[in-house]
């Protein structure tokens, strides 16, 4: 559609564009202070032949810019400088990472985070997949209803959700003691059991279906070649041999998409750990995410804040890479 | 044509079609079953809070665990109105001024990057790609030093400023591919007739592209509603800071008090029938922005 339009002035520039291909971030990675002074001076090189463009573009690149961009560059670098919030900060290299990697809280943290990590995946993919299998195999109209019932919890707000779970939690008085107790069966302390605390966390959202995943799969399933079906039913396939030899396969992308939203998710979600168990009992569920928050915001620890942050950064770059690669859709 | 031919591929096709069908209905019957049984599961909780925002605290503990709708004490929802309802008018001005300016600078942009021509347009728009990849654990941190530095510390500037920024990547993404839709000859027959390019935008764009833009709106909506982390940082004051919050807060301020559980549930209550209400209103939207949104990564 390039070609129609020769009223735009091909010479249009932006003018922020200047510092290099990603401009808002080398620009405003020098601190905030050069950035006001930047922005002093903006309105007189911007042209008349571009204000339309910058007043277009420049709000948006703004926000990011100011609130997205600098911010991440200033927590790469600010691993790096020991700092309590108050006195300059001092560089120390990578002291700060190395006292993270032998502080006693970092072995069960590791532990902690890659069973939070995986049971989320699992638990995700497994419910979330299952939902979408059923409602897909249900008649058309009464599977969109489903479809639209079954999502709706998504916008509930994660502390409503994280409060009831308390509740239902609870030893003894709690609505899963009482119907375990009500089995016969042994009523567990739950959040305050070292062993069962991170079980506990992992249960939170039980049955885990009103989410992204779920629409994903749904929507994977719902666009499955019709030929590829009549085949496999024509063949005799049965159901539970479709879903594995004929749906799974096919949705290879869409796993890969919930593989990474979910492990993402995990990775930073310490906010049900922070309200319900603040990382107890002892280092039970004490996870990367919440050691950030508490040094941060707590010891005013802000240089170790960040370098726990970074590592994160990482931590969730390098899997998604790796899931992107691993799970990467079999041609042949 | 060979008419046996036909005949036969007409039986067989019916002989097929028949047991395919039954076939089908038995998945209909099972999957309707699995149904029944997962949207139970995943409204069990919710059926749960309400039944027990209706009860007096003590009941909630010596009732059986199945008693639902036992009691009927609407003087709970009183007490949690009392307790939020500040709260959930400063999110209502919070979400309306993040979504006022987020909505409007990502729409500009997507203006701009689906209809304009400039140089360097196709890597200004990988810097919003690449926000994606940026977790919200790593920016943290210095989020909060530069509010501090503004002097937004306890002022709404610090959640709307941010709110706005952080929904900046999806509402490119989805405002842009929806934009490349709107064909050029319209806006460029707009700008023969005398339109100048603010003209284009406001007459002719944005009735457009009205559905998207509220699209945009409720997720951004449910996202301010949601967040917890954020104002509890950066808000010190209780009377002023947003719903999530101001649950917290108010679950809190009870403590072990038993007497007034109820209240508690309530509140719950309060705080998710207005997201509710909104996803029943805008169902459509919502779940096709979500999806596009994610399927874009």
């Amino acid at each position: 559609m390039g070609d129609g339009q020769p009223r735009q002035p091909a010479e249009v520039q932006v003018a922020g564009t200047r510092a290099g291909p990603y401009g808002p971030a080398l620009a405003y990675s020098e601190g905030v202070d050069e950035l006001a002074s930047t922005l002093r001076r903006l309105p007189g090189r911007i042209r008349s032949g571009r204000l339309a463009l910058t007043t277009l573009l420049l709000p948006s690149m703004l926000l990011i810019g100011v609130f997205s961009y600098y911010p991440a560059v200033r927590s790469l670098i600010g691993g790096f400088y020991q700092w309590n919030g108050f006195s300059p900060p001092t560089y120390v290299g990578l002291a700060q990472f190395n006292a993270y990697f032998q502080s006693p809280t970092f072995a069960p943290e590791v532990r902690n985070l890659a069973i939070l990590v995986g049971g989320t995946i699992l638990i995700t993919v497994v419910a979330q997949f299952s939902a979408a299998e059923v409602v897909s195999h249900m008649p058309r109209r009464l599977g969109n209803i489903a479809k639209y019932v079954l999502i709706a919890p998504i916008v509930l707000p994660p502390i409503v959700l994280i409060e009831v779970w308390a509740y239902l939690l609870l030893p003894n008085t709690g609505l899963i003691d009482r119907l375990a107790g009500a089995l016969g069966l042994a009523q567990p302390t739950w959040l305050s059991s070292p062993h069962l605390a991170l079980v506990s966390i992992l249960l939170i959202g039980f049955p885990w279906i009103s989410n992204l995943g779920f629409l994903i799969f749904l929507g994977g399933l719902q666009n499955l070649s019709k030929e590829i079906l009549e085949a496999s039913r024509v063949d005799g396939a049965g159901a539970l041999r479709r879903v594995f030899t004929i749906d799974a396969p096919m949705l290879f992308p869409q796993f890969r998409i919930v593989v990474v939203l979910s492990g993402i998710y995990a990775v930073q979600n310490f906010i049900p750990i922070l309200l319900l168990t603040n990382g107890g009992p002892g280092t039970a569920t004490f996870v990367p995410g919440l050691d950030m928050y508490q040094s941060a915001f707590q010891n005013n620890q802000y240089g170790y804040g960040m370098a726990i942050g970074t590592l994160l950064f990482l931590l969730m770059l390098a899997f998604t890479v790796v899931v992107m690669r691993a799970l990467r859709p079999r041609t042949g | 044509m060979d008419t046996t031919q036909a005949m036969a591929g007409h039986k067989k096709r019916r002989a097929g079609k028949s047991a395919a069908a039954r076939r089908a209905r038995r998945y209909w019957a099972v999957s309707l079953a699995a149904g029944a049984v997962i949207v139970l599961l995943t409204y069990f909780p919710i059926l749960f809070v309400v039944s027990n925002s209706l009860k007096t605290g003590r009941s909630i503990f010596t009732s059986g665990v199945f008693a639902l709708f036992t009691q009927f004490h609407y003087g709970n929802y009183v007490t949690a109105w009392n307790g939020v309802d500040r709260q959930l008018l400063n999110t209502a001005i919070v979400a309306a001024a993040a979504i006022a300016i987020g909505v409007t600078a990502a729409a500009l942009g997507a203006y701009a990057f689906s209809q304009l021509k400039f140089r360097g347009k196709s890597l200004l728009f990988m810097a919003y790609l690449a926000l994606l990849m940026i977790p919200w654990t790593l920016t943290l941190i210095p989020l909060f030093l530069v509010v501090q530095r503004f002097g937004f510390f306890n002022t709404w500037w610090a959640l709307i400023l941010p709110y706005a920024a952080g929904a900046q990547p999806l509402l490119m993404i989805i405002f842009r591919g929806f934009f490349e839709q709107i064909p050029a000859e319209l806006l460029q027959s707009a700008r023969v007739d005398g339109c100048s390019e603010r003209q284009v935008l406001r007459r002719v764009v944005v009735p457009l592209t009205r559905p998207i833009l509220l699209t945009g709106s409720v997720l951004m909506t449910i996202n301010i509603w949601g967040d917890y982390l954020w104002p509890t940082i950066v808000i010190q004051n209780p009377q002023r800071t947003t719903i999530s919050a101001g649950i917290a807060e108010f679950v809190n301020s009870f403590g072990l008090n038993l007497n007034s559980g109820g209240a508690v549930f309530a509140a719950l209550v309060v705080a998710s029938l207005p997201m509710l209400l909104l996803v029943a209103l805008t169902m459509r939207y919502f779940v096709s922005g979500v999806t596009e949104g994610a399927l874009k990564l």
